[in-house]
């Protein structure tokens, strides 16, 4: 697995409790792909600042840094299942496509 | 069951309304995540990995048909379409949303249910026997007292900030099915000679980081002077329990550091400054709540039901029968356990259909109640034994009749780092791998002397240390690794199991699991479970064949 080189920014909506993504224009996506990929380092840095406001302004909770490789991979294992879903088929149909971790 | 009165509506109906404006005050802004989450928490509302979590009470695992359709209903109106059933006899959903768990607690409130205490640093639902009252062997009946209990501990204002949350689990009978020794306090119920009931006190038992059996602390006390003495435990328990130290927070570190006698010692000097006179009544009351649990009339139903038939020809039937059907104390009458744990299912989940499924089975064949075992498996209580097949045929539509229950397949599993955010490594995976496996190996072979529990984390939640095969899954470095421990019992013979080796890779578990099965068969005596086995050859056999 490649070496993490970038980081993005992963939090929870407030009203949904949902995974989110920081994005290249400051918003927050449910999608993984629309999250911004962000060169580790002060870049991170400071979009995890920009991030945390959106906490103060009571939107998401928790923002953190999530490192990843240029490729799009997580390594951690926890990380990977919080950013794709549950790694298992869940019953209900709704469910059925979550994305396997 | 219980039937609950207007007092018990109206503190439900209160909570909720409380809650609702709380949410609204979060949602405006009005109040920060640190200042709403204590709130939420002692509401059942966690926040996970992908979403909210809503644990629901289901006190002492008992419930109605009608609340169990009002589960499914939710389930589907505010969830994904299924419930997770808990060691704790509870109901836990996955992805509910922050701004409709207001309405979900209303929803809840309408079938007298909710969410209080079943999280937070307060006493959690008591659980006991999934059999209570009706077990052939039983001596006292638990359920009054786990009522009494119940009502004690709901919004007791002195015991609303313990130093960590505390756990009660009952038994009647001497074959403990409530797992007491592995709870912060036990009680273990059963008759005097004259006929009263007398409560043996069982404290400082629990898993975790830390795993501890219970000691044997109080022997004897009547049921008048059972309050007064909990109450003096919770007192001395609330003053000294360690708050500087989560992971050193429980009673069973508190037993530990100061010692059984000194801790004794102080609980008698404790008790002598209660004021006994609010318990005067405990008698009366417990005769109360007795006439409130509501029995059913089972020479009725004997009349009315039809003979047994005779369907010992349908093999499938009578492997479910043999394994899943439970001798009930009224002759004619059995108890039915449905599993939750079909080979390669996620260990304790029901979707909504099969929430109404049985519930309706529970109203047509089994006095509209129903139980929730601390195995996360469900149960028919009151059923006629000439009901059985019907039942079973009626399980099996809806994908429930597997006939494993206390099987190594029968799996006790923590939701994991699936969803969990205390999680290390995925358990559900693993236990769906593992009961693949071994399914047509404990068809073929006895293995009711084999428990397989899985925990994601070292907080024990799937009570991996008392099974005689527990499976605790770790993070190192990023990655999953399990280590596997043998030896464990969680009945009147509680015993912590130990680690076997090093731990091994997610996909390594059902292997190891199984290379264990076969030393166990090939080396057991007769009526030996594995820890029985492992007590008496040891760790290498075992160890030889999972690490060659």
């Amino acid at each position: 697995m490649s070496k993490p080189t970038h980081s993005i920014v992963i939090a929870n909506d407030l009203q949904t409790g949902r995974s989110v993504f920081f994005t290249s224009d400051s918003g927050w996506s449910e999608a993984l792909a629309k999250a911004e990929l962000i060169e580790a380092g002060s870049v991170a840095e400071a979009r995890l600042q920009a991030a945390l406001n959106d906490e103060k302004n009571n939107l998401v909770i928790d923002p953190y840094l999530v490192s990843v490789a240029a490729d799009g991979q997580i390594q951690d294992i926890r990380e990977r299942i919080r950013t794709k879903g549950p790694s298992i088929f869940v019953k209900a149909a709704e469910s059925a496509s979550v994305e396997a971790a | 069951m219980y039937q609950y009165d207007q007092f018990d509506q109206k503190i439900v109906e209160q909570r909720s309304a409380e809650f609702r404006a709380q949410v609204e005050r979060r949602l405006a802004g009005k109040i920060s995540e640190a200042e709403f989450k204590p709130l939420r928490l002692m509401n059942g509302l966690y926040l996970q990995l992908h979403a909210y979590m809503l644990r629901v009470a289901i006190p002492y695992g008992v419930m109605s048909s009608g609340q169990m359709t009002a589960l499914a209903d939710i389930a589907d109106k505010y969830d994904r379409g299924y419930g997770h059933f808990t060691t704790r006899q509870n109901i836990q959903y996955n992805w509910p949303k922050l701004i409709e768990t207001p309405d979900i607690l209303d929803d809840l409130a309408r079938v007298q249910m909710h969410a209080i205490q079943t999280s937070g640093n307060c006493i959690r639902n008591i659980t006991t026997d999934p059999f209570a009252g009706v077990a052939a062997d039983e001596e006292v009946d638990p359920r009054p007292l786990c009522e009494l209990l119940r009502q004690w501990s709901t919004l007791h204002p002195e015991f609303a900030y313990l130093p960590r949350k505390f756990k009660f689990a009952i038994t009647g009978s001497a074959v403990d099915r409530a797992a007491i020794k592995v709870h912060d306090i036990g009680l273990r119920l059963r008759k005097a000679a004259d006929g009263s009931t007398l409560v043996d006190l069982w404290v400082g038992g629990g898993q975790g980081r830390t795993p501890k059996v219970a000691q044997l602390f109080k022997e004897g006390l009547s049921v008048a002077e059972l309050l007064p003495y909990l109450e003096a435990v919770m007192r001395v328990y609330n003053r000294h329990g360690r708050r500087d130290n989560k992971y050193k927070a429980r009673i069973k570190i508190l037993l530990a550091e100061t010692g059984l006698e000194a801790l004794q010692a102080q609980v008698e000097q404790e008790r002598k400054l209660i004021d006994t006179e609010p318990f005067a009544q405990v008698d009366a009351e417990l005769e109360r709540i007795t006439g409130n649990i509501i029995k059913p009339d089972y020479n009725a139903a004997l009349k009315t039901g039809a003979a047994p038939a005779d369907n010992s020809d349908n093999a499938a039937f009578a492997a479910w029968k043999r394994q899943n059907v439970v001798a009930h104390k009224q002759e004619g009458f059995a108890i039915a356990v449905i599993s939750l744990k079909p080979a390669g299912g996620i260990p304790g989940d029901a979707t909504s259909e099969q929430m109404r499924a049985v519930a309706g089975l529970a109203e047509q064949y089994s006095h509209s109640e129903l139980r929730v075992t601390h195995r996360q498996n469900l149960v028919l209580p009151h059923v006629l034994e000439s009901d059985l097949y019907n039942v079973w045929q009626a399980l099996a539509e809806v994908g429930l009749a597997e006939g494993n229950i206390d099987l190594p397949s029968d799996i006790i599993a923590c939701p994991g780092l699936d969803y969990c955010a205390l999680a290390t490594a995925r358990s559900i995976p693993i236990a769906q791998a593992v009961s693949k496996k071994i399914r047509s190996t404990e068809i073929k072979t006895d293995l009711s002397g084999v428990s397989v529990n899985i925990s994601g984390c070292i907080n024990a939640c799937a009570h991996h240390h008392v099974a005689s095969i527990g499976v605790l899954g770790l993070n190192k470095a990023g990655v999953e690794n399990y280590q596997l421990t043998l030896g464990g019992r969680n009945d009147q013979n509680a015993s912590v199991g130990e680690r076997l080796g090093p731990g091994v890779s997610g996909d390594d578990v059902p292997q190891a699991i199984e290379k264990i099965i076969t030393v166990y068969t090939n080396v057991r005596e007769a009526g030996e479970s594995l820890s029985d086995t492992y007590d008496r050859v040891g760790r290498e056999p075992f160890k030889d064949a999972v690490y060659a």
